[in-house]
């Protein structure tokens, strides 16, 4: 009896044995990011309060948005210590329509100053690059502890990658 | 007892044997299209077009070559042949000729002369009746060395059609044109498809 049932439970682990131990465990989906949406790269240029002066006589420059590491409503905004120089987390507040906004004097850290980034929206297909494609347009205004009381408005398109496109 | 031993001991020892690509692999000839007579063919309206057809090797031997598409002489337009042929592994392989048929009504809309996409020049010089020239089909900022310079044809005063062109700009960008529209004899719009540097936006242009 008991030799019996050392066989089959030597049996029963041969055959899972067999059974599971070429199991590569499948694909697994990669999935996206929360703010996935919300991410990429733009042209983007700094305008003073009145909307179509360039901001210090700047031009478009080259920003990116990705997600924080939370994985949450948190993405980060990143001119890439270009022209006004700015680096702070900011959330979505409306993942429908694509707005966000940032907290009160958030961090900014180019500068280790604050930075309050408000009005911020993403709108699908609405703008042109330099090239002519139909990409989307984002906005967003911000209030740098440096010039407190100025609003300045950054507006701008999404990088479609083509070389005519490019700044 | 022993025997059940031995048993689990071969099933584990030979449950992930990778043997799988042992003495499988082989060659595998891609097929080789090669079409008689051009790619390009302009004829006029009424003219008639003849099939001159291709040949399809795989490695040394023929294979069957498929051809789609239809060209109808009659009606001005772009026509697009496609040669296609599939070795015996899957893989294919395509070859397109382009057969522009151009009205032979004598075209009432010059396109000579200076066009402009935002601030972008494009200058177009006139070759014959429905053949034309121009300097920067895709609209660019004028002067840049990326700019096509480009054959095209006014198919029959609403169509617009520049054929695929090798080494169109300075810097040896292929491009070719997609069916574009005549609005009027100051106005018209294509698409240019480019080997690289160039999107799709559509390229509208206007009569300086």
């Amino acid at each position: 009896m008991k030799v019996l049932n050392i066989k089959t439970f030597l049996l029963i682990l041969a055959a899972s044995v067999s059974f599971i131990s070429c199991d590569e465990g499948g694909n697994p989906e990669a999935g996206g990011t929360k703010t996935k949406d919300f991410a990429g790269d733009w042209h983007i240029i700094a305008l003073e309060p009145d909307g179509e002066t360039p901001a210090y006589g700047g031009d478009y420059n080259l920003f990116t948005t990705y997600n924080a590491a939370s994985n949450d409503e948190n993405f980060w905004i990143d001119d890439h210590d270009s022209w006004m120089v700015i680096k702070t987390k900011v959330q979505v507040t409306d993942f429908k329509n694509l707005t966000f906004s940032g907290q009160p004097d958030s961090e900014e850290l180019y500068g280790e100053g604050t930075v309050t980034v408000t009005n911020g929206k993403i709108i699908k297909k609405a703008a042109h690059s330099f090239g002519g494609h139909v990409v989307d347009s984002i906005y967003f205004e911000a209030e740098f502890d440096w010039d407190p009381g100025i609003i300045y408005k950054f507006a701008g398109h999404k990088r479609t990658g083509f070389l005519e496109d490019e700044l | 007892m022993k025997k059940i031993f031995y048993f689990i001991l071969a099933i584990v020892t030979v449950s992930c044997s990778d043997t799988t690509t042992e003495d499988i692999s082989r060659v595998t000839n891609y097929p080789v299209i090669t079409l008689n007579g051009e790619s390009l063919m302009i004829l006029n309206q009424g003219d008639t077009y003849t099939e001159v057809g291709g040949t399809a090797l795989e490695g040394e031997t023929e294979i069957d070559l498929t051809l789609k598409g239809t060209v109808n002489t009659a009606v001005p337009n772009v026509y697009k042949i496609i040669y296609s042929a599939i070795n015996v592994d899957g893989f294919p392989a395509s070859k397109t000729r382009t057969v522009v048929v151009l009205s032979t009504t004598p075209s009432a809309i010059n396109l000579e002369g200076t066009f402009a996409r935002g601030s972008n020049i494009n200058n177009i010089t006139r070759l014959a009746d429905r053949k034309y020239m121009c300097d920067n089909a895709a609209g660019y900022t004028t002067g840049d060395e990326n700019n096509l310079k480009m054959i095209f044809y006014n198919v029959d005063d609403t169509k617009i059609y520049a054929p695929y062109q090798e080494n169109a700009s300075d810097t040896d960008i292929s491009a070719e044109s997609n069916v574009g529209t005549i609005e009027d004899e100051d106005n018209f719009n294509w698409i240019i498809y480019a080997s690289s540097f160039y999107g799709t936006a559509t390229r509208i242009f206007t009569r300086q």
